[in-house]
């Protein structure tokens, strides 16, 4: 049973996230799973970034998407002026349990005024958010630092371990990974 | 008796005419009209009587001015043009003229966001110089906007108000012009408290012929204290109060500052007797109508000829 | 372009409440213009709605779609096909938009998202302000391309009133009194004596007319 294509997604930044949807309130994604991985406190985040972040190639990119597994999801955009409401709005219902953007520090836009676009954009997303139940602490702008130049890896880090503190997205309760559609499949 | 103007009879002598103005209470109570007419009554010629002023609501102007005429003064009914279309006015006009007031100005109003009701509808219709063309026409031609003849014309004699110290200066006195042409024959400033741009304003008046073809009595309005003065002058859209009248409120004791303030008033007032062109005054004390007899008689202006 | 706001979401979650499967519907037009029905809003939205709704545990289907122009019957027809699908339709279109496609499928409730406000003017990004009321008798010329009725707060046709500060409008500060701004402009054309003249009162019936205005055009009809 396929819902018509209103609801597809298409991301006009980064890569497109693989969706298949079957039902209105499941949602089944392709997820790469490192073995390694401890996914028990862990939450799914999504990070749009400035290209302009330090290290924030499509190396290092892919490399950190095998290193959290489907914990992180990262978006690489030109400027974070150039976000949408429906990235940040999509992220949220289709998988995040947390959204951030990263921006580049005060000043160092390279296009200007695009940093604080992107602040006022999360601001009103973020009350949004909070009308419809969800805590605003799920979405956020994280200003880079002109000192201390952080790398992507260390904004990955440090992400990871502010979202722990939040609760599992209420979107998702029903969330079913990979295996258990497998499962459910060969049933 | 036969219901006359009386302002128009002393202004038409070329007296000094006073008038003063009455704020209707916010209530049914027709004796606090009844009250502040009995403190001005025999010190002025005419008393107005303001329309939901500041777009809040009062006891309507007319209702006043009924209550007024009960006391033997001759009102003058102000109307503005916010809270009633063409036919609601032209109604009210010969209503008006029909239970003996004679004279009106002619008014836009405030809007009506300044008030207690500001999710109400602002008509506006008409604007007040239309306003005033229509009262001529309707009591010269005796017809009504559209040319429907009148059974009887309405007996009024028609005022508007002017301001010499808004913006933009520049056509201040041509928007006076277009008042008088359209019917305007007595004119009410607002307030004055700077002379020397009030006196600036009369020549470009006078140069233009047009104190030959109206009567102008100059607004004055006596301060209470040194914060009214200055909220006026921030506040009050059209008011402007010179830094040294301010200082004058600012530079006496407490106790003192009422009395200040009326001497000022006077001043203001004998000041403008001398002015060519100037042919009475309006006294605004609103909420202060005991101080008006004694204004009028420190000015010189008593008794008031009949 | 007529201008819009979206309702806050509160008071869509409320009139939504009653359906299961809804389309909730952009329009290109005017409301993309002022970044409230179009795509890109419509999409949002779309999404706030769905995880309000699973957070609630409620099954709702909400599907999206942009019209060119909600308020043209040959574009609102395009729905014919998926209109079944669905109970109810949230349309981000002007009022006119929600109407038409209420008149065009009375049988499916039309909700809308929006509340429309004026016909302005983009001064700016993200800046829209209203400058005519539609009047149906325009005066532009003898006022210089300032309309006193839209942009005056007293309408007058024979301003200013005596309440202006500066420049500024009585009844908001931030307003520049319209007045002001065409005793400037005809100063600059040279043409201020037109002021002179007494503009008589508004023929309002073209405005206000016996029932919702119209306009035919017999040739242009099929």
């Amino acid at each position: 049973m396929i819902i018509d294509k209103g609801v597809e997604l298409a991301w006009e930044v980064g890569r497109p996230f693989n969706l298949e949807i079957r039902s209105a309130d499941r949602i089944f994604y392709r997820e790469r799973n490192h073995p390694e991985m401890n996914t028990g406190q862990r939450r799914d985040l999504a990070i749009f970034y400035c290209q302009n972040v330090p290290e924030g190639n499509e190396y290092n990119r892919q490399n950190l998407e095998k290193i959290y597994g489907k914990h992180i999801r990262l978006f690489s955009i030109p400027c974070a002026g150039r976000l949408e409401y429906t990235h940040l709005l999509k992220a949220l219902e289709e998988f995040a349990d947390a959204v951030y953007v990263i921006t580049c520090p005060e000043g160092a836009c390279r296009y200007l005024e695009g940093n604080k676009r992107a602040i006022k954009r999360v601001l009103r997303i973020r009350t949004i958010i909070e009308d419809i139940g969800l805590e605003k602490e799920r979405l956020d702008i994280v200003i880079g630092s002109s000192e201390e130049r952080k790398t992507l890896t260390a904004f990955c880090e440090e992400l990871i371990e502010r979202a722990s503190s939040l609760p599992p997205s209420p979107v998702h309760k029903n969330r079913f990974h990979r295996e258990d559609a497998e499962n459910a499949e060969r049933r | 008796m036969k219901d006359i103007s009386l302002l128009k009879r002393i202004l038409d002598k070329g007296e000094f005419a006073v008038t003063a103005e009455c704020g209707p209470p916010k209530g049914a109570d027709p004796d606090a009209v009844i009250k502040k007419a009995v403190l001005m009554k025999g010190k002025v010629d005419s008393i107005n009587v303001t329309d939901n002023q500041n777009a809040v609501v009062h006891m309507s102007s007319m209702a006043a001015c009924i209550l007024l005429k009960t006391e033997g003064i001759d009102p003058v009914l102000q109307m503005v043009v916010r809270d009633r279309n063409r036919i609601a006015l032209q109604s009210d006009i010969i209503g008006a003229s029909a239970i003996g007031i004679r004279n009106i100005l002619c008014l836009s109003g405030d809007h009506q966001g300044f008030g207690n009701q500001p999710q109400a509808l602002g008509v506006f219709d008409l604007d007040s110089v239309q306003f005033i063309q229509a009262v001529k026409n309707m009591r010269d031609k005796g017809r009504i906007i559209g040319g429907d003849p009148l059974s009887k014309s309405p007996e009024l004699f028609i005022g508007a108000a002017a301001n010499p110290f808004a913006d933009p200066l520049s056509f201040r006195v041509v928007r006076l012009a277009k008042k008088i042409a359209a019917g305007a024959e007595f004119i009410q400033t607002q307030c004055i408290y700077d002379l020397e741009r009030f006196i600036q304003w009369m020549d470009m008046v006078s140069e233009r012929g047009l104190t030959d073809k109206v009567y102008i009595l100059g607004g004055v309005t006596p301060l209470k204290s040194p914060a009214m003065a200055r909220y006026m002058n921030e506040k009050v859209s059209g008011v402007s109060i010179p830094q040294d009248v301010i200082k004058r409120m600012e530079g006496v004791f407490k106790k003192k500052q009422r009395e200040e303030g009326i001497a000022i008033c006077v001043e203001t007032i004998q000041r403008l007797k001398e002015i060519k062109g100037v042919s009475g005054v309006h006294i605004m004390a609103i909420e202060w109508e005991e101080t008006v007899g004694e204004i009028v008689e420190r000015a010189g202006l008593l008794p008031r000829p009949i | 372009m007529i201008t819009a706001e979206q309702k806050p979401i509160d008071e869509i979650r409320e009139m939504i409440t009653p359906f299961k499967r809804i389309l909730a519907l952009g329009c290109g037009s005017c409301v993309s213009e002022c970044a409230a029905g179009g795509e890109k809003e419509t999409g949002a939205l779309a999404s706030a709605l769905r995880m309000a709704c699973k957070i609630e545990g409620k099954e709702v289907v909400i599907g999206e779609k942009t019209l060119d122009r909600q308020c043209v019957k040959d574009f609102v027809i395009e729905l014919e096909d998926i209109i079944n699908n669905y109970d109810a339709i949230l349309s981000l279109g002007c009022g006119a938009g929600v109407q038409t496609i209420a008149d065009i499928f009375p049988e499916i409730p039309v909700i809308p998202a929006l509340n429309t406000d004026f016909l302005g003017e983009t001064k700016d990004q993200g800046y829209w302000i209203e400058n005519c009321i539609g009047c149906g008798d325009c005066m532009l010329f003898y006022f210089g391309g300032v309309c006193p009725l839209a942009r005056c707060s007293k309408q007058l046709l024979n301003g200013p009133c005596g309440g202006a500060v500066q420049g500024r409008c009585e009844a908001d500060p931030e307003t520049p009194c319209a007045w002001q701004l065409i005793i400037d402009r005809l100063t600059f054309f040279n043409a201020l004596n037109r002021l002179e003249t007494i503009y008589p009162p508004k023929d309002w019936s073209k405005k206000q007319g016996r029932g919702p205005r119209k306009i035919i055009r017999e040739d242009q009809q099929k």
